[in-house]
């Protein structure tokens, strides 16, 4: 039906996005290696400064240079973004598999997705990381403590809807023909989801997995923008962003650095995410 | 009937089994609201403290406290304060350890400042939302459609903090038209300060309908455009109707069905998003009341805003299930 379809949709949206996205990913990998300065070398004789040649975003108030933090902050926020969004693919799959593959878990998973869908989630999210946030980096010391917090607790928070998708696809690959061939030959449940389920899944988790990253990312930042997410020693894209705030008449690119580049990475993992699904939308059928 | 019953009857044990939840997410805090006493206060002293806060009680006490104080206490001072009744008078409130005022009170005082700006962004991207839909439906691939699909991606994956601080900058720092931080004690009396009212709302509006219109513009484009490929749309046409009349009369009441629960189910993040909006435009609203209860520790604060929106999202549910069930008998039935 979709073939009728008179003109197509462009795909040169997607093709930008994925360029994008690769010149973000090798400038916050590449770019303290290449960069002179430092991002938390403190230089008290250029405090505030404007944009110049040797600081061409400018310095903060401690006269650290902008574009150097701006690459570090890139590591963290996209670091948070990965691994968040791999372990609510991880959660989601496992949970998603778990109600396709065995009725009797089923409506038990289902009511307890239901159950997650309902909670505001924001509020929820600051509250636990309010309440966790020194156990786990007195137990893991301070770094890797608040990134596991953070990652731990988006990750916990947006596992739903790749459960969701990855259900109904096994429940409707458990009744085509050659999953029954297979399981007639004798496959054991862990051959059938690694060698027939997953792939078979596999563009779907794709496009989860954007969705994942972009999902991750806005939650991460709204935490630091409200002061609930990564400490001043550990700026994030977000966390900048609410440092260069104050600042906003003066030098407002050390808000709006930070969450432009927030903003250009959400857009172009989105834009991804929708080329993806255009591609795969014959293959199998997503709620768009 | 029997449809709206269960769907009634399910809402129930999923508020207290969040009820439940929320309550052992937060009962498992470390902070405690004694420990900023003075050095001399006497263990006496202190015991009597901690049972006015009610905090010496096992959790399960608490918790049962808590419920009845949610699902009775505190809706009966809501009749007394309207019809002058006096029920559960003598009965104990939720009260908040940072005001030591009563919970709902706090809340009421900045419920209204959240209502304007959720409640007219809301309108505002609805009204948006369905012309936009409509329009990028009909000219399917066209420039419109780009611009409406990038706006809706954009009105995505700009966090409202960031388009805050923009339209600031522009419309408050640099032309200098629209205040910057919204004033909470203004009255609306008289013409002037309704103007005054819908100036300051502006630019929080904005932020928050961009989000909405994002949302339920793309499902409108895609209900129109189901529903405009439907066989009685080609024999309207063939019948010769005009081309407004079948857009308008006939296909746009069957594709606003989904929207219409769509718009349901987008409530709540409204409210949600009103959480940091209220923070970048300084609305003394709900939100901006979570953030500073969170960050005192507030936790009878905490916990009735977070289980108030939870309400909010079973309930909304439950209005969206209603509202397909009454478009699409299929669903009462099946």
């Amino acid at each position: 039906m979709d073939r009728r379809r008179s003109p197509r949709p462009r795909r040169a949206p997607a093709r930008a996005a994925r360029a994008t996205l690769g010149l973000i990913l090798l400038l916050v990998l590449l770019g303290p290696l290449l960069w002179p300065h430092a991002a938390d070398a403190v230089d008290f004789g250029q405090r505030n400064a404007a944009p110049s040649l040797a600081h061409p975003l400018g310095t903060d108030q401690l006269g650290r240079d902008l574009l150097a933090r701006l690459f570090e902050g890139g590591r963290l926020t996209l670091a948070v973004g990965g691994a968040a969004m791999a372990l609510s693919l991880l959660l989601g799959c496992a949970i998603g598999l778990a109600a396709g593959l065995f009725p009797r878990l089923d409506g038990l998973l289902m009511r307890l997705t239901d159950l997650f869908l309902s909670l505001p989630l924001l509020p929820i999210l600051l509250v636990a990381v309010m309440l966790f946030r020194d156990r786990l980096s007195g137990a893991f010391g301070h770094d890797v403590g608040l990134f596991l917090l953070v990652v731990l607790g988006i990750g916990f928070t947006s596992w739903m809807m790749t459960a969701r998708v990855v259900r109904g696809l096994t429940q409707t690959l458990m009744r085509r023909d050659f999953i029954i061939a297979a399981r007639v030959a004798g496959a054991s449940t862990g051959a059938l989801v690694t060698r027939h389920i997953l792939p078979h899944c596999a563009s779907a988790i794709l496009v989860s997995a954007t969705l994942g990253i972009a999902n991750a990312i806005l939650l991460e930042s709204a935490l630091s923008y409200l002061g609930l997410g990564f400490p001043a020693d550990m700026p994030s894209w977000g966390r900048m962003f609410t440092e260069g705030l104050p600042y906003l008449s003066d030098r407002p690119g050390r808000a709006l650095w930070p969450g432009a580049m927030i903003s250009l990475t959400v857009l172009a993992v989105s834009y991804l995410g929708d080329g993806l699904r255009d591609r795969i939308a014959d293959e199998i059928r997503l709620p768009r | 009937m029997t449809f709206t019953l269960r769907r009634l009857g399910w809402a129930i044990p999923t508020l207290l089994v969040i009820a439940l939840a929320l309550f052992a997410l937060i009962d498992l805090a470390p902070g405690d609201p004694l420990a900023q006493l003075p050095l001399g206060v006497s263990p006496e002293v202190e015991a009597e403290m901690r049972a006015a806060l009610g905090i010496d009680r096992p959790a399960p006490d608490r918790f049962g406290l808590w419920l009845q104080q949610m699902f009775w206490i505190e809706p009966a001072q809501a009749v007394n304060a309207l019809f002058g009744t006096g029920w559960a008078e003598d009965m104990p409130r939720l009260i908040s350890w940072q005001n030591r005022a009563p919970v709902m009170q706090i809340i009421g005082e900045r419920l209204p400042q959240t209502l304007w700006v959720v409640g007219a962004a809301y309108v505002v991207g609805l009204l948006l939302a369905v012309p936009l839909g409509i329009i990028a439906a009909l000219r399917q691939y066209a420039l419109f459609d780009h611009l409406t699909g990038g706006i809706s991606v954009l009105g995505y994956a700009l966090p409202p903090f960031f388009t805050g601080a923009v339209l600031i900058l522009l419309f408050t720092t640099t032309l200098g038209w629209l205040p910057l931080s919204y004033d909470g004690l203004h009255r609306v009396e008289d013409w002037p300060s309704l103007r005054y009212q819908l100036w300051q709302m502006t630019l929080p509006v904005m932020v928050l309908s961009l989000q909405t219109t994002a949302l339920l513009s793309r499902y409108m484009r895609a209900a129109m455009r189901d529903e405009l490929r439907a066989p009685y749309v080609l024999s309207a046409r063939a019948r010769g109707l005009s081309e407004p009349r079948v857009i308008l009369l006939h296909a746009l009441p069957r594709a606003l069905g989904p929207v219409v629960s769509v718009a349901a189910l987008g409530l709540p993040q409204v409210f949600g998003g009103a959480i940091i909006t209220e923070q970048i435009f300084r609305v003394n609203g709900v939100g901006h009341l979570l953030i500073t209860a969170l960050k005192a520790s507030d936790w009878p604060v905490v916990l009735t805003i977070t289980f108030l929106l939870a309400v909010l999202i079973v309930l909304c549910n439950l209005l969206a299930d209603l509202l397909n069930a009454w478009l699409d008998p299929k669903l009462r039935h099946g």
